[in-house]
Formats: C-alpha cells, structure tokens, sequence
C-alpha cells in the first residue's frame, strides 16, 4: 500500500515537472562550422540528456532555467544556460592537447591520458576495418611501437604470435592477455607445431572477433600498464573495447570487404635439370625436362570476402548494439577454407536516474576451417608439390590423382614415386582431407551502481566457452603416415573461462590533490579439456571407414587442464593540480598451479608523472611536455598440474607407469620486475613525441630440468632481461579544411640478455625447439639470447677459414652452434595519411631490421636439386667454398683447395632435413609496403549517414628482402619454432574493395 | 558511507583465499588415484607390464624402439640395415654416432626399468615374489644397456647420493650385481605356489614361478658366458651352478604378450626402415637355410633375398628400399616380443661343454639341441638333414645396386658338428648358429659377436668416425648420452676412468678382452 502511494507520488511529480519543460533544438558544430555527430548533451544536475545525430543537430525536452552540458571526445566541453532561447548553434572548441583523452585502462577503468604514468597505444576501428584479414591482429602490425607480429604460415585465419617487448618466459606463454571491455578473454588454440616435422595450426582465439565490433583497441605494453591483471598480464595486455549503442541514435551500417590474395615470395625452382632417373626422387638429370611445374602453379588466387551488418540504437534509457558479421576465406591453396558468422547483442542501460548502470553482452561465433594447411614435412602439399622431380607430369597426376584399382576395388593414390614426404600434392588434398569446426559463446555482465557521486562499485561476470572439433581422414593408399585402412585423427577440446569481479572505486577532491582509488577482489578459472584419438598405424575396422569406433588398436586420451587464480587488489591514483600524478597498485594472486603451501604472492607497482608545462614556463609552441617513471613487479604461477605427481600414471598406450620419474614443483612464482622511463611532448596539433625506454628482468623461472638421476623436475631458475626503447611520432604537416597529411613514425628496438639460466651449471642450456634430427634448433644458454637458432656450421680451422673433404665439400663442425637469432634488432612503422576533400590515402610502410633465419625449404630443395640454385650451381660447373682448406680422411689439413665441388654431391651433402644449417640461414631484414588504401567518403548523401568506398591493398610489395621466404611467417604461435621455414604455405599479397555504408 | 565501504572491504575479503579445492584443481590429466593405486594392490603390481614391455621394446612406442636398439645394435649384429641415408648418411650405420638416437637406451632403461623396480623393491617384505620377479626384469634390461656403455649407474640409482651426482659403476661390479640378484631371486621363486594378484600381470609366464626362475638361471648364463673370457673361473662356476639349477630347455620362450601389444618393429617395417643384413643373406642363403625364407621377405626388386651392407654409400632411399624386409612371422604386429630362447641356452651350454665345463651333455649334442629347438621355434620342421650339411658355407656378397660393395664371404665355416675341428672353429660354428636362432634380437647377438668375433661380419665401406672405431673391428660400444655430461659431470668423467679408454665407439668394454 505504501510502495503504491509511492508510485503515484513519482508519477504525478514528473508530470507535473514534464509539464514545465520545452523544446530545445539546436545544432553543435566545430571549428570549421561542419556539425558534430555524437556529442553529448547532459542537463545539468540530472542524468537526462540526448546526443546528436549525424549533422550534430539535436532536439530536447529540457525546463527553461536549465544548464545544457556539450561534450564530446577531442573538445572542451561546453556548459550554456538555456534562457529564452529556443534554437541553440553551438560551436565546440577542439581540444588541442590529445592528451586529454580518455584512455581506457587496465580492468576497463577510464582515465585521462595526462594522468597516465606509462605508455600506451590506441589503435582506432577505422585502423582495423580498412584493410580487413580474417585474423585481425593482423592489422596491428606495423601500428604500435614495440608489437611484433608474426603470422603463422597456415592459410586463411590462421594464429598469429604477438610479442610486446620482448619473450620474458621460458617455458610461460610470452602472449599478451586479451581483454575485452575490461574483462580478459581466453585465446585458446588448441594445437601448434613443436618440432620441424611440422603439425596444425589450431587457430587462435582472438582472430575468432568481429572486428567491426571494436571501437578502439588499446596496447598496454609493459608491466606498468597492465599489472592490475597481474600474472597473466606479464607479457602486456591488448585491452579491446567494443561498440555499445547510443542514446537517441539510431545507426545501421553495412560493410562489405573483398580482397584477392596471392602466393607471394615463392621458391625458386629450376626448370633446366629433369629427373636423376625413372622413380628417382631427386632432379640430377641432365636432360632439359619438356615441361617443368612451375611453383605458383599449386596455388590459386585466394579470395576473401568478410560482410557485416550492425545496427546500434537507444533511448536515454536503454541501448542496444546487434550486428552480424560473415566471414568467407578461400585459400590460396586449393580446399583450403574459412568460414565464419559472429553474432552479437549488446545492451546497456542505465537505471534509476543513473543511479544504476547494467552492461550485457553475449556474442556467438561458428567458424568452419576445412583442410588448413598444415607445416612441416607431413601432410604438407606445399612441400610435395615443390619437391617432386622436375619434368614429372604434374597436370597428369592433377587431373588423374587417383586410379581405380582392380585388384583393390578402391581409387587410390596415383604416383609413380615411393616416399612419405613426397606423395601426389593432389592426393594429398584430396585423399587427406581435415575440419576445424569452431563454436564459441561468450556472454558478460556488469552493474555498476552509483553509490555517490564520489563512489562507486561494480560486479562483472563472464562466462567464454569454445569448442573445437578437428577430424582429419587419411585415405587407404596414403604412403607410410596412414597404413593400408587409413588412418583418423580426431581431436576434441572444450575450454572454459569463467570470470567474475567486484571493485569499489572512489574518486575525490580534497583542495588541490584529487584522489582515484579502487579496491577490488577477482576470481578466474580457465578449463581446457577433451578427447583425442589417432588411429596411426593401428589402422581402422575396414578400409577408409572413419568411424570413432572403428579405430583399431588405439586409445583415446583425454586431456585435461585447469587453473584458478582468486586476486584481490587495489589502486590509489593520487592528483596534484593537474601536474603531479602518483600511482600506485598492489596485487596479491592464489594461484592453485602452485605448492599448497606457497600459493599466495603479492606485488606492487608505483608510477610517476610530472606535466612539465603546469609546473614551470615553456616556448608557448609546446603545448605539453610530460615526463613519467614507473616500476612495477608482477608475480607469475606455473602451468597447471605440476604440484603434485601421482605415483602413476597412464601412459600413451593406455598402461599404467611408473611416475617416480617425475618429481613435483616446490618452487615460488615467477617476478618480472620492469623499470619504465618516458616522455611525450607536444606541439599543438603539428607533433606530438612519445618516448620510452624500459627495463624488464624476469626471474625465478620455471623449467623442466632433468637431473641426474633422469629424472623430471620442475624448478625455478634462470633471469632474463629485456631492454630497449619505443618512440612513436606523430607530424601533421598540413591541416587545412580541405587537406591534412598525417605521418606516424613508430619505432623500436628489443634487446633480450639470457642473464643466467642455472647459475649452478653454466654449461646448462634449454632446449626450445629440439634438433629432433633435422638441421634447426633452438636452444637457450646463458650469455645467450632467447630463440637462439642453433645447428651445424661449416667445421673452420683455427683462423676461420672453412674445411672440405677431398672433394670439396664442406665438414660440418663438430657441435652445434649459434647461428643467429631471429628478432629484429629494431622495427619501424611509417604510417602517411593524406585526406583531401572526400579522398583519403593511406600508406604503411613496415621495416624490421636485423636477425636471421633459417630456410629447411630452401636445403630440401637444394638436396633434390629442384631448386634454381642447384641449376646455376650445375652451369657454373659446381660449387666453391672460398679460402677452403682441405681435410685428409684422419682430419689433418692437407692444402688449399680451390676447385669447384660436384653441385650434385654438395648438395646432397650440405642440403637436406638434416642440412649444414649454417649455410641455410638468412639476413631476416625485410622493407615491405604493408598497407594501402584510397578511399572516398561520399558526403551529402540524401539516402545514407555514410558511404565510403575504398581501395585497399596489403603485403604488396618488398623494397627489400633476403631471405627465400616472408620472414614474417611463423611456425608456431608458441616459444619455440621461431625464424625457421620447413615449407610454410608461402605469403599472400592482397588487394581488393571495401564498402562501408550506414543509414 | 564509511560502514559502506567497510561492508564492502570485509565482502572482497571474505572472496579471497578460498584455496581449499585448489589440490583438485591442479591435477593433471591421466594421474592414478591414491585410491586405484591401493585397491587390488595395484601398488604392487602395476609396473610389471611396464618392465615386461620395455626390455626389448620401448613401451608404447614405435620409433622409441628405432633408436633405443634398431639403430644401432639391430645393424651392428649384421641382422638388418636401414636402406635409408639418415643425416646425409652420416649416421650410426656409418659410425657417425647420433647423440639424439643413442641417449635412449640410456635414458629410457632408467625411466622404465631401473624406476619403477626401485618403486617395486619398496615393497619387498610385503611381497618377496614380486620383488623377485623385479630383479630378474632389472637384470634382463640393464644387462643391455651394460653391454652398449660399459660402466652404467645401477647399484646408487634412486638413491641420495653424496655430491649430488649419480655415480655408476663398473661394469665388473654391475655383473657382480646381476648375478647377486639373479641368485637372489631364484631362491625367492623357486617352488613357490601362484599368487592371483601376479598372475594377471605376468605377461611372460602365465604366474608359474618356476619358469621365473628357470629364465633366471638362464639369464645367469648368459651373462656368465660373457665373462668367461675377462674371468674364466668365475664364468665357469657360475655357469655350471646355472645349468644345474635348471635352465629353458625344449620349446621354452621367454617372451612377452599381452592384448594390445603390439610387435615395435611391424611400425619400422611400415617404414622401410630396417631391411635385412647383408651378412642375412651371405650366411642363410649359403647354408640353404629354411629359415631365410620364414625370416625375410623376398625383396621386391627381382624376388631375390636381398641384404644391404652396412656402412655404404646411399644417396637416397629408394635405392635399397626393395630390399628384403622381415617377414611378419617374426614381427607381426601381434607377435610377442622375444626375450631369451631355449635354442640360445643349448648354445649357450654347448659353448660351456666346449670350455670343458659340466654342462649336462656333450658341445655336439647341446649344438644339434640347439639347432634342432630352432627350427622347432619356427616350425621348419626336422633339422636333421641341415645339420648333416657339410659342405655348405657363407656365400659371396653382391649388391645388384653398387658392385662396389660386393665382397667375398667372410668364413667358411659348415653347418655339420665336425669333432675333428679345433674347439676355435666349433666354436664359430656354435655361435655362427645362434646368431642365425636368435634372430631378431640384435643386441645380444652383437654383445656376443663383440665378445667372440663370431659370425664373420662384414666391415664397414664408409667410415665417418674420425679414426675412432676401427673399420675391421668394427665398433665396440656406444657412447655416453652427451646430456651425462651436463647433468651427471664428476660422475660420468668417473665412469670414463672406469671404462679405461676414451668415451668413444673404439673402446672395448670389460668382457670384450681381444
């Protein structure tokens, strides 16, 4: 009876206040008078208010003595008091210092980019959606000082290895941690290649986004930025913010992408030599082959076609955000394709006169991957293909790559070579097929409630699920990797990430010095779990039945993983005048992937910023200077399921063993204690310099050691450091109405030391990637540098000169050795942006400098003599090792030699799997065109907000490269594999349309 | 507003450090329960299968079983030769020793065998059959990897030692260890009933404890045979007291089948990796063996048997690949993997009569046992007529791919027993047939060819081992896992002092006396 009396009090007292109000109209423009869509417009000391539409016009109920508020992102706000007025024009005033942008920091939190004691990058939607992959990351590269990128070398949508100063964990991911909306996502793949035999690409979870979904992604490179996430954020965090809807517009938007890509850096073959002889593997021949296949032949031009329609609308109340993107990838290898739909729904609404804030999010994807390539040596199309014997007729076995056989009654493999690499390339696309079918939803919820207008707290919760379903089928008659019934690889994953926090947030004035504090407690838990089943060699019930029951002799496994990590932090964010800024954070972790007894660590942070030009008289040019400082220690756990051994367990084959062998971890988590040093200056719009030096030493790691008694222990030990420098410049040379050049320079360079790895043992050294009996190895040591290639070299004398055998070629060293590393010493991005009238330009230029990297593709080539070196090496009349001693069959050094090797017996010799790999590594520095666009924007359009058509292109062309493949190209996204090529499927180069068009 | 703030610091403290699940959590994947562990006495007999299955084999693994012995002893025992040029041909068949491949007889007897009859020996008082049944698995796989190393960590594994290190032993001191624990569990086995709970884990025997013992005795002369060269009186005591105490005999096997197992060399034999010895088909082929063609395959080339010689030339490996391969009568799939033979143990006792030891009959009658249990094992039927062969002897080697590897037989040495030959060339004739019976176990064969220099065996063509094994003698033992070295430094330097010569594939081990 009460509440009632109540309601009808509230009902009469806003009718009666909605009796007094009037209509306001109006439009907010800037400078150059042309309307601003979007701003803000708040009625002063309520929470009611509208925003404007696309020409910045807007319409308001508002009571005559009211004070309307103007704002909007990259202006001063504006507050005017209504009067009699009923038709308002207001002229915003842009804010020249950018710095005084919202910032959107760690756990979601938003700050003024002043008041920020570390560096940070913001990359905006348009940034991402111009030149569209269906990986997006792939658009980050070459946009933020201090990323590296790689991507893997497995087709469309394929993982990529992102890198944010420098690999700090031996055996811990070196990944940053993906955020979205301020709550961290999981990037599950569900396999990477570990050795140069090769494997799948699994794909990864961050290119599964809609990347029209994202407003802007922010990179919080250090510890600094991210340490409020703790341990997972070591390697930084990539924060991503998604697009909600907005009060009173209403807003549909179509894109359409289109690109064609193209195999791009392919291996050069020879067409001169044919076939050693009939059912020969290699081409030592000495006949010119009538018609030799030419390497980009294998390849198609790939096509991808990515849609979206999303469509954003509200009320002051509640607004809504809905989209739907398609994506559609043909490889460029023939079958290879991705396809994905996203779905995604957010509302957000606000309560009770503001008092009450609810966000919701759920989005869905599927994506099918049929026959990603896989690489390596197995199950490698590329690899046949450019391996077969030249002359072979390969439109023949194209067309024909299988036959009917009579006394089988089944197709099978046509080809006339015996050998498990080298199988028909079309067999082993057709008669080897694979599926990655891909579902995942996520769904979030926040409330924020606004306790005062100084306090407030928050709840989120997230739940993000993904299921990988991977079947591949081998076909009878497959040689060697599938016996005679075939062979099916099934492998299942579900992985779970569940999130929730809870934060209080306070914010304060007291005099001078405004206070930002926040306290807040989080719990995590990730699950990864599944079934895998590889009928190998057991074979199945009956010929290519691929059936999980009909697998013979195998037995399923069932991985399984899963960790929780309960948090509870603060921060205190401490404001003097606009000039002096003091952060701090503390963080403590319980992990449960650490000993029971020692799984709780805390760690703190503190940072520093003085704005230069509040405290002391500047040049009137330099509209800001800033200087900021910051240290920051982050504790780390382990991986999941090493604290306490079983005494045993079941082995492969399903058997029980023993597990004596393998001891547990008794160790303390890991710290990475970083030092960030910085400044940014600013010279009204026409430069803007952000500099930053850092220093990250990470210890206590932990790793598998196997001590003396063989047995396996996990441990802490070694220290490694990171240090270099990030600048990132921003010129704008003209602004005009009309015109306005753009130029973004960003830099960096990454020096990683392997400080100590056992001090106990400093002959010890880790293996990364095992030699596994090829040529490539990486292999951590003391004094040394993280993803080290290691691997035989030419044997040398003692003033360095090479030694060859009696016929010239050369010995292979004794151990193996440091080759080269393959991390840039420095990258550099050159971004030029000219917008003219309705046109836009816009051009990438991406350099990494320095390292070196490995070519197995280029040493098999050469081994089988297919390759173009082998041909002129055969013109020549044979190889010379300059300055070569020769060597005696007991190792004593005969004399100079200086005659040319046999081509044939030297590059059946250095070349090869196992090859000389000091005469396979390559000078990794690469200048490339990575981006281009040209875009028209049609304004002035009766029937559309928006239309802009635009040119886009990517990879398109190298002003410098060395090596025999796109350096680029990763093997894994994982530690190890890094800077080798074991027949990678080869670059793309791309150009296509985009169309973005909103009503 | 301060009680609010204090209600919400006590709510985020009452969230945290709720870590009382966190041991569930952190399992990891396939871990046996406590539970499962104790129940059945699982505790004690869960290792058995893994002993059984890793002494010829490596437990579940295919390729495992490659490096652990098929890329080294399988080759150098003249049984089988990889028609495929790993590493550019720079391989162990050339003697340019893999580091990668030979770590794993190595490393692999110490997770399998030596760990888990240390997990087993806890449990002695409570169980004296199983542990017995332990020793005797412990020697027959250490005694391998002795026999490739020469000094190896046995007696101080699994414990704590002082410095740190694992020290090893000699290898006098580790066969001094064998017979101790072969004697010791002789005695723990001989006569004792059948225990259920042992049974079912019994791949070999079926429980029946007798023939545990029976394959202890046997075991012990074997490896007193070995040593009858470095310490005549010992072996001699040793190896009448074996005999005595009953060995296999008749149709006896010592082998391991269980459901599922599955033979390691059917994966190589997918593989063409390991095709058949050229000394194969010198010696079968020369004494018109029957066993040729219910080892081999006729190769695919011409039809022929055809061996490949070890240590030659190959550029690719579609060169040799139509050799011969081994005949699934050997390793099928679901063959069982063959331990010790009673053909080998009248071989055995021949040699013993030969020496002038008591071995229960004369060295003619133990030999023609052999052979005869042999062709028995096989199902060749009656040896009567091949043992009566006088004048059958090796033949000429042709390699129809390179002539250059062609070479002359290497002895002449006939199948019949010839009394009036000296006790040297009975003695090549005994082991010329053991060798053929105890095919397809490489590396006892190369153990006693090491020992004895019988059969003649072809050198190598191409020698890549910078002068350290000699191409005539061929080599004499692998060398230490180079990650000994790193991890296990003083003590493995202590081992070279033991071996008495460089760690390198030259060196002669302790029985192996020249």
């Amino acid at each position: 009876m009460r509440n009632l009396f109540l309601l009808i009090s509230f009902v009469f007292v806003a009718f009666t206040s909605y009796a007094q109000n009037r209509i306001v109209k109006g439009q907010v423009a800037g400078n150059d008078g042309q309307g601003i869509p979007g701003v803000n417009i708040v009625i002063q000391g309520t929470a009611k208010g509208t925003v404007t539409d696309l020409d910045g016009n807007f319409s308001l109920d508002a009571p005559a003595d009211a004070s309307l508020t103007f704002s909007y992102v990259g202006y001063i706000s504006q507050t005017i008091v209504i009067g009699n007025q009923s038709n308002l024009s207001i002229t915003l005033k842009e804010d020249l210092s950018q710095l005084d942008e919202v910032v959107v920091t760690a756990l979601g939190v938003e700050r003024s980019a002043q008041s920020l004691t570390y560096s940070t990058a913001v990359v905006k939607a348009d940034e991402l959606t111009v030149v569209k992959d269906p990986n997006m990351m792939n658009s980050l590269s070459g946009k933020v000082a201090g990323l590296q990128l790689s991507r893997s070398g497995s087709g469309a949508g394929g993982s990529v290895k992102v890198t944010l100063r420098g690999n700090n964990s031996i055996q811990g991911s070196n990944q940053p941690l993906y955020v979205i909306d301020g709550i961290p996502m999981s990037n599950f793949t569900s396999a990477q290649p570990s050795s140069t035999w090769g494997g799948r690409d699994g794909g990864d979870g961050i290119s599964n986004l809609n990347p029209e979904d994202i407003e802007s992604i922010n990179v919080l490179k250090g510890a600094a930025a991210s340490a409020l996430y703790g341990s997972q954020a070591a390697n930084g965090v990539i924060l991503i913010t998604t697009k909600k809807g907005q009060a009173g517009q209403s807003k549909v938007t179509f894109s359409s992408s289109f690109t064609a890509d193209q195999a791009y850096v392919l291996p050069k073959l020879q067409s001169d030599y044919g076939q050693t002889a009939e059912g020969a593997l290699d081409s030592w021949g000495t006949d010119k082959p009538a018609n030799a296949h030419a390497a980009a032949d294998l390849y198609r031009t790939g096509t991808t076609w990515i849609n979206s329609l999303s469509a954003s609308f509200g009320s002051q109340n509640v607004q809504t955000y809905l989209s739907y993107a398609n994506t559609d990838a043909k490889g460029i290898l023939p079958n290879n394709e991705l396809n994905r739909h996203n779905f995604t729904l957010r509302q957000t609404s606000s309560l009770f006169d503001g008092k009450l804030d609810l966000d919701g999010n759920v989005s869905y994807m599927r994506q099918n991957a049929k026959n990603r390539p896989e690489q390596g040596l197995y199950f490698n199309p590329s690899m046949a293909y450019t391996l077969s014997p030249r002359g072979i007729d390969m439109e023949m076995y194209k067309n024909e790559y299988e036959v009917f056989d009579q006394n089988r009654l089944l197709n099978v493999q046509n080809w006339p070579l015996v050998n498990e690499f080298v199988q028909n390339p079309y067999w082993m696309m057709n008669g080897i097929t694979s599926k990655e079918v891909r579902d995942r939803i996520m769904g979030s919820m926040g409330a924020k409630l606004n306790i005062t207008d100084w306090l407030w707290a928050q709840g989120r919760v997230r739940v993000d699920r993904t299921t990988d379903d991977y079947r591949k089928e081998v076909r009878s008659s497959t040689m060697t990797i599938a016996p005679k019934s075939g062979r099916l690889i099934i492998n299942d994953y579900d992985n779970t990430l569940y999130y929730a926090d809870a934060i209080l947030n306070a914010n304060k004035t007291f005099g001078d010095i405004t206070v930002t504090a926040l306290l807040g407690g989080a719990i995590q838990d990730a699950t990864t779990k599944g079934m895998t089943i590889d009928s190998n060699q057991g074979g199945l019930a009956a010929v290519n039945y691929f059936d999980l029951a009909a697998v013979q002799g195998e037995r399923p496994r069932a991985p399984y993983n899963r960790k929780q990590i309960q948090s509870v932090f603060g921060s205190a964010n401490i404001a003097y005048k606009n000039m002096l800024y003091l952060d701090l954070t503390t963080r403590n972790d319980w992990s449960s992937t650490l000993p029971l007894d020692n799984n709780s660590y805390f760690y703190p942070s503190v940072g520093l910023t003085a704005v230069l030009n509040e405290m002391v008289a500047l040049p009137e040019i330099v509209s800001m200077a800033k200087l900021r400082g910051a240290y920051t220690v982050i504790g780390n756990d382990i991986a999941p399921g090493l604290t306490n051994p079983a005494a045993a367990v079941l082995n492969s084959a399903g058997n029980v063993v023993d597990n004596s062998v393998v001891l547990p971890f008794t160790g303390e988590p890991e710290t990475a204690s970083s030092t960030e040093l910085g400044f940014e200056v600013e010279l009204g719009r026409f430069m803007y310099l952000d500099f930053t030096y850092y220093n990250t030493d990470t210890r206590n790691q932990w790793v598998w050691i196997t001590n003396e008694q063989n047995q396996r222990e996990p441990i802490n030990t070694g220290l490694i450091n990171n240090k270099g420098f990030e600048a990132a410049l921003q010129i704008i040379p003209v602004s005009t109405a009309d015109l306005t050049w753009t130029t973004n320079l960003n830099f960096s360079t990454n020096k990683n030391t392997i400080v100590e790895l056992r001090p106990e043992d400093e002959a010890y050294s880790f293996l990364l990637t095992p030699m596994s009996n090829n040529a490539f190895s990486s292999v951590l040591v003391q004094g040394g540098s993280f993803g080290d290639i290691y691997g035989y070299d030419v044997k040398r004398d003692e003033a360095g000169n090479p030694l060859v055998d009696a016929n010239g070629i050369p010995l292979r060293s004794d151990e193996i050795v440091n080759l080269g590393n393959p991390n840039p010493k420095w990258q550099l991005g050159w971004n030029n942006s000219i917008k003219y009238k309705n046109f836009s330009v816009n051009a990438l230029i991406d350099a990494k400098v320095g390292g070196k990297v490995m070519s197995i593709t280029q040493a098999m080539m050469d081994q089988a003599g297919v390759s173009q070196v082998t041909a002129d090496a055969r013109q020549a009349g044979g190889v010379m090792t300059e300055g070569a001693k020769s060597v005696d069959a007991d190792g004593n050094i005969v004399g100079d030699f200086t005659e040319k090797a046999n081509a044939q017996a030297y590059y059946s010799t250095v070349g090869g799997r196992a090859a000389l790999g000091g005469l396979y590594m390559y000078d990794a520095t690469n200048v490339r065109l990575r981006e281009m666009s040209l875009s028209y924007n049609f304004k002035d359009l009766n029937f559309a907000k928006n239309l802009t058509v635009s040119l886009v292109g990517r990879n398109l062309f190298f002003f410098h490269l060395e090596a025999p493949y796109d350096p680029d190209l990763t093997m894994s996204s994982g530690n190890g594999l890094q800077g080798i090529d074991v027949f990678s499927l080869p670059s793309t180069r791309s150009v296509g349309l985009n169309v973005n068009f909103s009503f | 507003m301060k009680k609010y703030i204090f209600a919400a610091v006590a709510a985020l403290g009452m969230t945290t450090a709720c870590t009382d699940n966190f041991e569930d959590i952190n399992k990891a994947p396939h871990q046996i329960s406590e539970e499962s562990f104790q129940a059945d006495y699982l505790f004690l007999k869960a290792f058995f299968p893994q002993m059984q299955q890793s002494i010829y084999y490596n437990f579940g693994n295919g390729y495992g079983y490659q490096l652990q012995q098929n890329l080294n002893a399988d080759i150098y025992s003249g049984y089988m030769t990889p028609p495929t040029p790993f590493i550019g041909n720079k391989n162990n068949a050339t003697y340019a020793l893999v580091d990668g491949w030979n770590s794993w007889a190595f490393n692999k007897s110490l997770d399998n065998i030596l760990a888990p009859a240390k997990s087993v020996s806890k449990h002695m008082d409570l169980a004296p059959e199983f542990y017995g049944v332990s020793l005797i698995l412990k020697v027959a796989g250490m005694h391998r990897v002795t026999d490739m190393y020469g000094p190896i960590p046995y007696t101080k594994y699994g414990e704590v030692n002082e410095g740190g290190g694992l020290p090893y032993d000699s290898q006098e001191a580790v066969y001094d260890m064998f017979f101790e624990e072969l004697d010791m569990a002789i005695s723990l086995l001989k006569d004792k009933p059948a225990i259920a709970n042992f049974s079912e884990v019994d791949q070999m025997f079926k429980g029946d404890f007798n023939m545990w013992a029976k394959f202890a005795a046997s075991l012990k002369l074997r490896l007193a045979m070995r040593i009858s060269e470095v310490a005549p009186a010992k072996a001699k005591t040793l190896a009448e007291a074996a005999i005595s105490a009953g060995v296999l005999e008749g149709g006896d096997l010592a082998q391991v089948s269980a459901d599922g197992l599955k033979h390691p060399m059917a994966l190589i034999k997918s593989w063409k990796d390991a095709l058949m010895g050229a000394p194969m088909e010198s010696i079968l082929k020369g004494f018109n063996d029957p066993r040729l063609a219910i080892y081999f395959d006729p190769s695919d080339q011409d039809g022929e048997y055809r061996g490949i010689r070890q240590g030659i030339e190959i550029e690719t490996k579609d060169t040799y690949s139509d050799f011969s391969g081994i005949n699934d009568n050997v390793i099928g799939v679901n063959k069982p993997l063959l331990l010790m033979t009673a053909a080998e143990v009248y071989f055995l006792r021949a040699e013993a009569a030969l020496n002038g030891w008591s071995a229960g009959a004369s060295a003619k009658e133990l030999y023609e046992m052999g052979v005869q249990a042999s062709f028995d094992q096989h199902g060749a039927g009656d040896a009567s007529t091949y043992l009566a062969d006088a004048t059958s002897m090796p033949a000429d080697y042709v390699d129809p791919e390179n002539a250059a590897n062609d070479i002359a037989a290497q002895s002449d040495i006939t199948i019949a027993w010839d009394a009036a030959a000296s006790a040297m060339v009975n003695k090549e004739r005994i082991l010329t047939q053991k060798w053929i019976a105890m095919f397809p176990e490489g590396q006892e064969a190369w153990s006693e060819y090491r020992r004895t220099g019988y059969p003649k065996l072809f050198p190598v063509e191409v020698n890549y081992s910078n002068g350290t094994i000699d191409s005539e003698e061929g080599i004499k033992r692998i060398p230490y896992p180079s990650a000994q070295y790193q991890t296990n430094a003083a003590a493995v330097e202590a081992a070279v002092q033991m071996l008495g010569g460089a760690d390198h594939g030259g060196t002669n081990l302790w029985w192996d006396v020249d």
